[in-house]
């Protein structure tokens, strides 16, 4: 029934830097026949076991009539099975000791439980229910419809600046389905009917649309056998899933805009077209982020924040399975000048467009990275999630092991190279985020 | 080649084949026996000084973290209130021996994360770099220096976080429900003022690091890929000649609830939700005789999804993402909170189901099934907190803090499991207060006038999010900005939060999380 064992016990094979120390973490994988992936790593040091099922499936493989549709979904799946009455999924996992939730990004959905180890069997059982049959009657529907409306008020609407990724992505992106946010329009929401919730189920929820990741105390044989014995049956998908090839042409040209907005401070957010999580150019633009604003010493934080030029600033990449963004911010001190944060974050960025950053910028930056690293690995969750994410981007979870290397061996040269590559003004958009106070004294 | 192909297709088939025979997928699988859970021991020695040290081993991954407590009472500043904020700002930016630029460099070369506030200071990173960052850390605590830049500029952030915090109304909500509860003479509720903060000196900045940080009333702990040794030569090393010194003690009157409900209202103009609060003072403290029974309680009443708060008001009525509560322990005065953010046109109703559960889980005993269920999540929840060595740590310092047997937490799933539905419902006569409640919302004030029937005085008070009462008819229009002291505002997680759209089913229960 094992297809192919791809890899037992990954040791001592890794590229470090000089002085890293290393973390290992043993995972076995195989493909069922009905093409589920499976990963396990067994790590029995407290009586905890994580399973987790990831999906490939998520809000850019949405008609752009029907946004917010996976994440809708992933609501639904909450709802029960064949064999799980309605509203009994949460409660069976609870009142057997676990925790569950589940999200969905861009790109997947992610459905986990915390188990106490000996409850391995239900967990994988409440899994596999979801996968073959799940039940959505039209109650639960209406149900989770306003639920996800409500959610989306109280992370967007209600949110200072909450509506800024919205606000920032369909400016960004004209044709690829990263243009709207993972949680969609209320109103598509409010539209979903029945039929498209069978359909989407039918497509996407399907073993070999899906890596199942064990994580934690058990024993291989056991969750072999466990595994084989819920999930062996479930029937591959019938249709073929068609994705989305379309290639975003570049931004041709500096976008500007204003969104007046319930906010105190005014805001510069700045989008730059970046690219695809797991390149070679997103490690290295990933190290220029570190540089510019990780840590006390960071470059923002000491010729910005520290001369009072804003009262925060940050940047960041999405980690996007297509190209996506990198994303610089700025919010302005009470009484501050919001051009006054533009100019410096300007400033800063053609300080790293036309100069090499220094070797010990680039130490601290690596440094931070390896100590970010390390924590990840403090529980069994985050492992299985990583684990789970590498598989379903890469199609190699081995990567947990190697991820030091990604960044260790980033050149200065590189870090120049990336900024002149992606931080350029006709390639951003850039987002005044003003008080509604402004737009009537305009 | 060809043999083992068929032989696996074979293979395939039976096994697909036997399922089909044997499994019957209506069967809910029953547990395997339970692993047991080992409680490590934490090593415990104290200096002459009077700084008690908590060591914990765990070498599963390379880092280790150094984490100060200061265990003080708070001090009410009246005219000068924010002397902790901005101590807690200022403190980490310089010593006598490095300036801001120096140590932050320091810092990042190895990658480590530090802070020095008013309660607590932690320094934590890879073991390898051990010696460093303890070396950096004992400067940090030991030689700081406050500046009169640092001062400005803690000054221009904390007044710019107030102009934040008046676009957000969960934190605007969190504000005021705790003046609401405490009230203004209370440190709890103590607010200060631009004008306050401006008072502030440097001089008041050192004398509370003079007055409050000492050896003596402090624990350390120290956790990660350690050996008691290491850590002994550490803590010999940099922290054996820090004097001790007579630290000052505060005590207040308690705040109390009201004695009947009142319902306050906090205008927030084009608010897309409600937030709602319903909250009061109570006294309940960390480990008393009730801990247990009470804390099942409030899990059965809303500690997640499958509480009955979240149950009724999201899956029910889906007037809301999520609704929880919270009983919250305290050395001094502990609260009871349930919340929720909610459409505005509910925003009554689901006042009126929060007040239904409250009152039901006083009135009529919870079943045995419900006790069960909450007893198997709470056992869960104790074997996952096991997972972070630092929660072999907490239990240590607990044990220590509050004198308690030195098996208490060994024996805490025993206790647990003994409770009964009895105990259940005696907690929840004696935690649960309907009738005595602050019933607290942020929003827009279109939906105000439905909330009369809930306050008793039939009145709905408004105020605004620092806690003065304000005439409804006038839209606020305050210029003077306060603040509440002890809150600390991080802007950036709102950002963290949105990076990815995650559907959190229910909030994360960290009870037993350090």
């Amino acid at each position: 029934m094992l297809k192919k064992i791809l890899n037992v016990c990954i040791a001592a094979c890794m590229v470090f830097a000089a002085n890293a120390q290393k973390i290992n973490i043993p995972i076995v994988e195989y493909d069922l026949n009905n093409g589920l992936h499976v990963i396990l790593h067994q790590d029995n040091s407290t009586p905890n076991v994580v399973v987790s099922l990831m999906y490939h499936v998520g809000s850019k493989d949405e008609n752009p009539d029907k946004t917010g549709f996976a994440h809708l979904f992933e609501h639904l799946l909450f709802e029960g099975s064949e064999n799980i009455g309605r509203g009994e999924y949460m409660k069976i996992v609870q009142s057997n000791g676990g925790e569950l939730n589940a999200n969905t990004s861009n790109d997947r959905t992610y459905y986990y439980e915390l188990m106490p180890s000996n409850q391995l069997e239900l967990a994988l059982w409440m899994e596999s229910e979801r996968m073959l049959h799940a039940k959505i009657d039209s109650i639960g529907i209406a149900t989770q419809k306003n639920v996800v409306i409500e959610e989306r008020k109280q992370r967007m609407d209600n949110q200072p600046y909450g509506s800024f990724l919205e606000e920032v992505v369909k400016r960004a992106f004209k044709e690829h389905n990263y243009r709207w946010p993972t949680i969609g329009d209320p109103e598509h929401i409010r539209n979903a009917s029945d039929k498209d919730v069978l359909d989407f189920y039918k497509l996407y929820y399907v073993p070999d649309n899906a890596v199942l990741v064990i994580v934690g105390d058990f024993q291989q044989d056991n969750a072999k056998k466990l595994v084989i014995k819920y999930f062996g049956d479930i029937p591959r998908g019938k249709q073929q899933i068609k994705r989305s090839t379309i290639v975003e042409k570049p931004l041709g040209g500096e976008i500007r805009d204003t969104v007046y907005d319930n906010v105190t401070l005014p805001a510069i957010f700045m989008a730059y077209r970046s690219p695809a999580y797991g390149t070679k150019d997103f490690y290295a633009l990933e190290i220029l982020n570190a540089i510019l604003s990780r840590g006390n010493s960071s470059r923002f934080k000491d010729n910005i924040d520290d001369k009072k030029k804003a009262a925060q600033t940050y940047s960041m990449s999405l980690d996007l399975e297509n190209p996506g963004l990198n994303i610089l911010f700025g919010i302005a001190n009470i009484g501050g000048n919001i051009k006054e944060t533009e100019d410096a974050l300007n400033h800063e960025i053609d300080s790293v467009v036309n100069y090499y950053v220094s070797d010990e910028e680039l130490q601290k930056a690596i440094a931070t990275k390896e100590m970010e690293i390390v924590s990840a690995k403090s529980s069994i969750s985050n492992i299985a999630h990583t684990l789970a994410e590498y598989h379903t981007y890469f199609k190699n979870a081995k990567m947990i092991n190697n991820e030091l290397s990604n960044f260790s061996n980033i050149t200065r040269e590189e870090v120049k190279r990336v900024a002149e590559k992606y931080l350029k003004p006709e390639n951003r958009v850039v987002l005044y985020y003003l008080p509604k106070s402004m737009e009537k004294s305009k | 080649m060809k043999k083992n192909i068929i032989i696996l297709i074979t293979l395939a088939v039976c096994i697909t084949f036997s399922n089909a025979q044997t499994l019957d997928r209506s069967i809910q699988p029953k547990p395997a026996p339970a692993n047991e859970i080992k409680i490590k021991d934490a090593q415990i020695f104290t200096l002459d000084n009077g700084l008690k040290v908590f060591v914990v081993e765990d070498h599963k991954l390379p880092q280790v973290y150094f984490s100060f407590q200061f265990d003080v009472d708070k001090k009410i500043y009246g005219e000068k209130a924010g002397v902790t904020d901005v101590f807690s700002s200022i403190a980490g930016t310089a010593t006598t021996s490095k300036t801001k630029s120096e140590l932050n460099k320091a810092f990042d070369l190895i990658g480590a994360d530090f802070n020095f506030d008013n309660e607590s200071g932690y320094v934590s990173g890879l073991s390898k770099y051990r010696s460093k960052m303890v070396e950096l850390f004992a400067d940090v605590l030991l030689n700081p220096v406050f500046t009169e830049e640092e001062l400005d500029l803690t000054k221009t952030q904390i007044i710019s976080s107030l102009a934040y915090i008046k676009s957000d109304a969960s934190q605007m909500m969190q504000i005021v429900s705790q003046i609401l509860m405490n009230g203004k003479n209370h440190p709890n509720g103590e607010m200060f003022t631009a004008e306050k903060v401006k008072r502030i000196t440097i001089a008041d900045v050192e004398e509370y690091y003079k007055t409050f940080i000492a050896p003596n009333k402090t624990r350390l702990v120290i956790v990660g890929d350690i050996t008691l040794a290491d850590a002994k030569n550490e803590v010999e090393k940099y922290f054996k000649n820090w004097e001790k010194r007579e630290v000052p003690e505060y005590k207040y009157e308690q705040p109390v609830a009201p004695q009947k409900n009142r319902v306050a209202f906090v205008h927030k103009e084009g608010a897309a939700q409600s937030e709602i609060n319903i909250c009061y003072p109570i006294d309940y403290k960390f480990y008393n005789n009730d801990y247990f029974k009470a804390s099942l309680m409030t899990h059965i009443l809303g500690g997640g999804a499958s509480g009955r708060l979240f149950q009724n008001l999201r899956e029910t009525h889906s007037y809301t993402y999520g609704c929880y509560n919270n009983l919250v322990a305290n050395d001094v005065i502990g609260y009871y909170s349930a919340s929720a953010s909610v459409r505005n046109d509910v925003t009554d109703s689901a006042i009126d189901q929060i007040l239904f559960e409250l009152q039901r889980i006083i009135d009529t005993a919870v079943s045995e099934k419900d006790l069960a269920s909450a007893k198997a999540f709470a056992m869960g929840s104790f074997g996952r907190s096991l997972q972070q060595p630092g929660t072999v740590a907490r239990f240590a310092v607990a044990i220590e803090k509050y004198n308690l047997p030195a098996d208490y937490f060994k024996n805490y799933l025993k206790q647990l499991d003994a409770l009964t539905v009895a105990d259940i419902k005696e907690a929840a006569e004696k935690y649960i207060h309907p009738q005595n409640a602050w019933i607290i919302v942020v929003g827009d004030k279109k939906y105000a006038d439905k909330l009369k029937p809930y306050a008793t005085n039939g009145k709905i008070e408004f105020y605004d999010m620092y806690g003065n009462p304000t005439d409804e008819t006038i839209d606020e229009s305050d210029c003077t900005i306060y603040y509440l002291a002890g809150i600390v505002v991080v802007l950036l997680i709102i950002f963290i939060l949105m990076k990815r759209s995650a559907a959190k089913r229910k909030k994360e229960l960290d009870k037993h999380r350090s």
